[in-house]
């Protein structure tokens, strides 16, 4: 028997954030969730961040029969409420402030008692301190809470650290109060704890990356009638669904825009894991997550968050993985100096040294000392670490060699570079380097090779100019000119213009020549030498007093210039000659 | 028939729904459209478009494995196929649905099934019956199955003898009803029933002693596909899955000879392991070893009936964990004739062992369900129950106290074992 299958189920919102509010904008807002807990993931969370102190205000009784009614209505659905509640020296002096605050969960522990399963409602609230109550009377209210509802989790100040590790002890969270405005403040600290729950999640499950979507949220705000699916999009501003709209199927954010949330987020969380007595779980998601932004080229938080891994390490090995990886991260920002104290520190922790040496001889390189470079590499080229990528060093010592114009120094490297990939880029090297050491012969035919096996697309006007520069050299004038045509016109490189003038010069084509000199003066009318070929193309081609001009041109900006200087001289013999 | 086959766990993460995969397997070959819905705490989805999808597909016959923890979640749900999908039957199987008593499908007016005896045969009949029309199952007795008449009473027709071969019975797994792919770790069941009649098990009331296996072949053959489409982590879930040393040996042998890279999760008594099993055990891929312990009280475990010794236990998890394999020591509180020093002495046992306290090795109290012997002799047991009244379809559960320790006694334990649990104490299976 062939029947259709059961279509998929859905992924709806499982946490659902109701930002503040007026009064009745609050009413109205949860009259709209009311109509969709139906909608929400069928183990949801809600939590409320409001102003008013709950259990106070009409939207949180109106929010409590939303939620009765519908777990009443769906006897399978889970839910948890977070309200934040401010615990008021009144009201914990108030033995009714209790019970109302426990009143909603009495049905459910009556009905989990009954079928020996747990309650359907949990209350975990976030209690945060009112004008005059001590964080040790905080601490108190929660202690006496928590024995009957789910652990709460308190909003506790680094000044009271002796409160904040009692509470730990009792397996409470504490959670640092924001310094920003209240309420927008807590719900960035409450996104910050959790994008790290959804980071701890995944470094459990073990399977995949780090980086994603958290799980569901749905960020409704009252004051502008909007909803949104994530937390950070409502920090952002981001214009998010009108609440008309029914949001069960908002969209997930890409992995891009999430990265940098995780990044941001973990790193603000990082003082609250350590309050919280999960600083060994605070240093490995940021070491793992630095590790996997840094594999998607994102160095830039990589790099925050392996300083951080950096700070919270507990051995000399995690300090030494960590400062390495913030070392290659800053290299990559461009910031050799923070890049070289990240590396001689992951040294003096015990990093493998070969790797070091390489990397530090990749941040000398990045600084223009070529001579320290070099040390480093044949430092690390001496290691016997397997993890020095050598092929990789002997290139970077074969550019320090041609950046210092030590040719014959370079070539070396370059045989025992070789890999996969890069195999046009030493076949350039090398034959620049033979061409520099006035070898054209030698050079021509790596240099021919390199274009042939297809340079890097921003590489190939390189590889160009200097098999043209080759070719020129060896005489062979209609191969220069044939190699550099294909880049000629959209070039602006001045050499490029200037090479292909010279070739069009020495092949006799003065008029293409003075283009190709138009064209090298239009990118630096400020080269001598320009003009002075410029007037040279013009002479031969009988222009003689603009020949005059552009020699006196060339002369004006560079008074020592014997070419022009001569040029001039023949060319005003000529014009007198001629008059 | 569109046969609907639920499991619902709002606890723990879903895991592999072997059970309702046979039942799927069977009832696919039998001619009816099965389709299995695994619900755990890590599966999304929002009641309304649950209901729609009920009203899309409309289920002729729905099923549930039920267990003691979730029967008010398999309420809920059937009551929301009923509503969704009119007309439909309800069927609950699971340890729950094997042992309830028939009075309880009185206080379960969304339940019209309880299917008994060896599930592909009890509910594949009554798939059978209910498609055929003809055939009333609440007037007439369906083999396996507990019906309720419409006056009431409940008629249960006879349970066919289960087959000695188990390979009658297909495959879920090679038949394509569950996908490896799917899942974070496959599970597999090699064979059924065990010879021992540990008082606390449910095993014993199913199979009286005996075990079938599938051949060997089968579950090589079954382990093979797993291993190539998912992600190699196998977890066998046999009641006693080294019941036959010989079978175990060549079972091993036959993994490790075909280097299929699976990491495997496997549960065995503590006598049989020795050197060369353990070193097999490893070249197969046996990642995590699991023992009975139960309690390291001798005087304890011998009004168990496990016949297990505690120095036996140490010397096996000793054995494994040196050769790499980790190890999870079962054991629970509150058993019969146990004082809170022989409690707190277990816990002290596993930390000895060197056993981290996670997983399954966080104790359970002893549960008190629906089938064991300990549920049916609680009293002269010295298990005293502390409600006068429970609905008739849950037993006693843990809620009861012992004549060596109080309900305040056996909180402590549980405190104990908490605080020494490196995970809050979640255990996997229970």
């Amino acid at each position: 028997m062939i029947a259709p299958e059961l279509a998929p189920l859905d992924r709806p919102p499982q946490w659902v954030f109701l930002a503040p509010g007026g009064e009745a904008e609050l009413v109205a807002a949860v009259a709209w969730l009311g109509a969709r807990l139906p909608a929400l993931d069928w183990r949801a969370h809600v939590v409320p961040v409001w102003p008013r102190a709950v259990p106070h205000s009409s939207a949180w009784r109106l929010l409590l029969e939303e939620i009765t009614e519908h777990l009443v209505a769906t006897s399978f659905a889970r839910l948890v409420l977070h309200p934040v509640i401010e615990v008021s020296l009144n009201a914990t002096e108030d033995p009714r402030w209790r019970q109302r605050v426990l009143e909603p969960v009495t049905p459910f522990e009556t009905e989990a008692f009954a079928e020996q399963t747990e309650s359907r409602l949990a209350l975990r609230p976030l209690l945060a301190a009112g004008a005059g109550v001590s964080p040790e009377r905080l601490l108190e209210v929660a202690g006496a809470l928590a024995t009957r509802l789910a652990t709460p989790s308190l909003l506790v100040g680094g000044a009271a650290a002796d409160v904040a590790a009692d509470a730990v002890a009792r397996g409470m969270r504490v959670i640092a109060p924001p310094t920003a405005d209240r309420v927008s403040g807590i719900l960035g600290r409450l996104r910050e704890h959790h994008v790290v729950d959804s980071l701890l999640e995944r470094a459990e499950g073990g399977s995949g990356g780090l980086l994603g979507p958290c799980v569901r949220h749905l960020v409704v705000d009252p004051v502008a009638g909007r909803a949104h699916g994530c937390l950070r999009a409502w920090e952002d501003g981001l214009s998010g669904t009108r609440l008309t709209d029914i949001p069960v199927d908002l969209p997930e954010l890409p992995i891009a825009e999430c990265s940098s949330c995780m990044a941001a987020s973990l790193l603000g969380a990082l003082p609250d894991l350590e309050v919280n007595g999960r600083r060994s779980e605070g240093r490995t998601l940021a070491q793992e997550l630095a590790v996997e932004l840094a594999g998607r080229a994102e160095y830039e938080p990589a790099a925050g968050l392996a300083a951080a891994a950096r700070s919270l390490a507990g051995s000399d090995a995690e300090r030494a993985t960590a400062a390495l990886l913030q070392g290659i991260c800053e290299l990559e920002c461009g910031r050799p100096p923070s890049a070289e104290d990240a590396l001689v520190a992951a040294a003096a922790a015990g990093a493998d040294g070969g790797l070091v040496a390489y990397q530090r001889g990749r941040a000398q390189m990045a600084w223009r000392d070529e001579i320290e470079a070099l040390e480093r590499f044949a430092e690390a080229l001496a290691s016997s670490s397997p993890a020095v990528p050598r092929a990789d060093v002997h290139l970077a010592m074969a550019l320090a060699h041609v950046n210092l114009g030590e040719h014959a120094e370079a070539l070396p490297h370059l045989e025992r570079a070789t890999g996969a990939g890069r195999e046009a880029t030493l076949r350039f090297l090398a034959g620049f380097c033979r061409l520099q050491l006035g070898d054209p012969e030698a050079a021509l035919p790596d240099l021919e090779a390199a274009l042939a096996l297809g340079p890097e697309a921003d590489d190939e006007e390189r590889v160009r100019l200097w098999l043209a520069t080759c070719l020129k050299e060896l005489g062979r004038l209609p191969e220069a000119i044939a190699v550099l045509a294909p880049v000629a016109e959209a070039s602006d490189e001045l050499a490029v213009h200037n090479l292909l003038g010279f070739c069009h010069y020495l092949a006799g084509d003065h008029a293409a020549a003075v283009a190709s000199f138009r064209r090298a003066l239009a990118i630096d009318p400020r080269s001598a030498i320009d003009w002075s070929n410029l007037a040279a193309n013009l002479r031969e081609l009988g222009d003689l007093e603009e020949a005059v001009a552009a020699y006196e041109r060339a002369l004006g900006l560079d008074p020592a210039l014997d070419l022009a200087r001569n040029g001039l001289a023949r060319t005003r013999a000529l014009l007198a000659g001629s008059s | 028939m569109r046969v609907l086959l639920v499991d619902c766990n709002p606890f723990a993460p879903a895991v592999t729904p072997i059970s309702l995969g046979y039942l799927a397997a069977a009832l696919r070959v039998a001619g009816h459209a099965p389709h299995i819905l695994a619900l755990g705490a890590d599966t999304a989805f929002s009641p309304r478009v649950l209901a729609a999808r009920l009203r899309e597909w409309r289920p002729g016959l729905v099923g549930f494995a039920a267990y003691q923890r979730n029967m008010l979640e398999v309420r809920a749900l059937a009551r929301l196929a009923k509503e969704a999908a009119p007309g439909c039957r309800v069927v609950l199987g699971g340890p729950q649905g094997m042992f309830l008593p028939e009075a309880a499908l009185a206080a379960l007016p969304e339940v019209d099934f309880l299917s008994r005896g060896e599930g592909e045969l009890a509910v594949c009949a009554l798939a059978d019956a209910l498609a055929a029309g003809s055939f009333d199952p609440t007037e007439e007795a369906v083999p396996g199955v507990t019906s309720r008449r419409p006056d009431g009473s409940c008629v249960t027709g006879p349970s066919p003898p289960p087959p000695e071969d188990l390979d009658v019975h297909p495959s879920p797994w090679l038949d394509g009803v569950l996908d490896p792919a799917r899942w974070a770790e496959s599970v597999l069941l090699t064979s059924r029933g065990c010879p021992h009649h540990c008082v606390f098990c449910l095993t014993p009331a199913t199979c009286h002693g005996s075990m079938r296996s599938h051949s060997l072949e089968r579950v090589l053959e079954e382990i093979a596909w797993v291993a190539r489409r998912g992600n190699g982590r196998l977890w066998f879930a046999d009641p006693n899955f080294g019941g036959s040393r010989p079978r175990l040996v060549r079972l091993l042998d036959g993994v490790a000879s075909r280097d299929l890279g699976v990491k495997m999760w496997v549960e065995v008594r503590a006598e049989l392991l020795d050197p060369s099993l353990v070193g097999l055990m490893r070249r197969a891929g046996v990642e995590r070893v699991a023992l009975g312990l139960e309690s390291a009280s001798p005087a304890v475990l011998e009004g168990l009936g496990k016949g297990s010794d505690p120095a036996r236990v140490r010397a096996a998890a000793r054995l494994a964990l040196d050769a790499g394999i980790d190890v999870e020591l079962f054991s629970q509180y509150a058993l019969p004739g146990e004082r809170m020093s022989d409690a707190l002495a277990t816990l002290e046992f596993v930390r000895a062992c060197g056993v981290a306290i996670r997983g399954n090795s966080n104790a359970q109290q002893l549960q008190l369900y629906f089938g064991s012997e300990v549920t049916r002799r609680h009293h002269e047991l010295g298990l005293r129950p502390l409600r006068e009244r429970l609905p008739p379809y849950l037993s006693i559960g843990t809620e009861f106290e012992t004549e060596w320790m109080s309900r305040a006694d056996i909180a402590r334990v549980r405190g104990a074992w908490r605080d020494a649990s490196a995970d809050g104490a979640r255990r996997v299976v229970s």
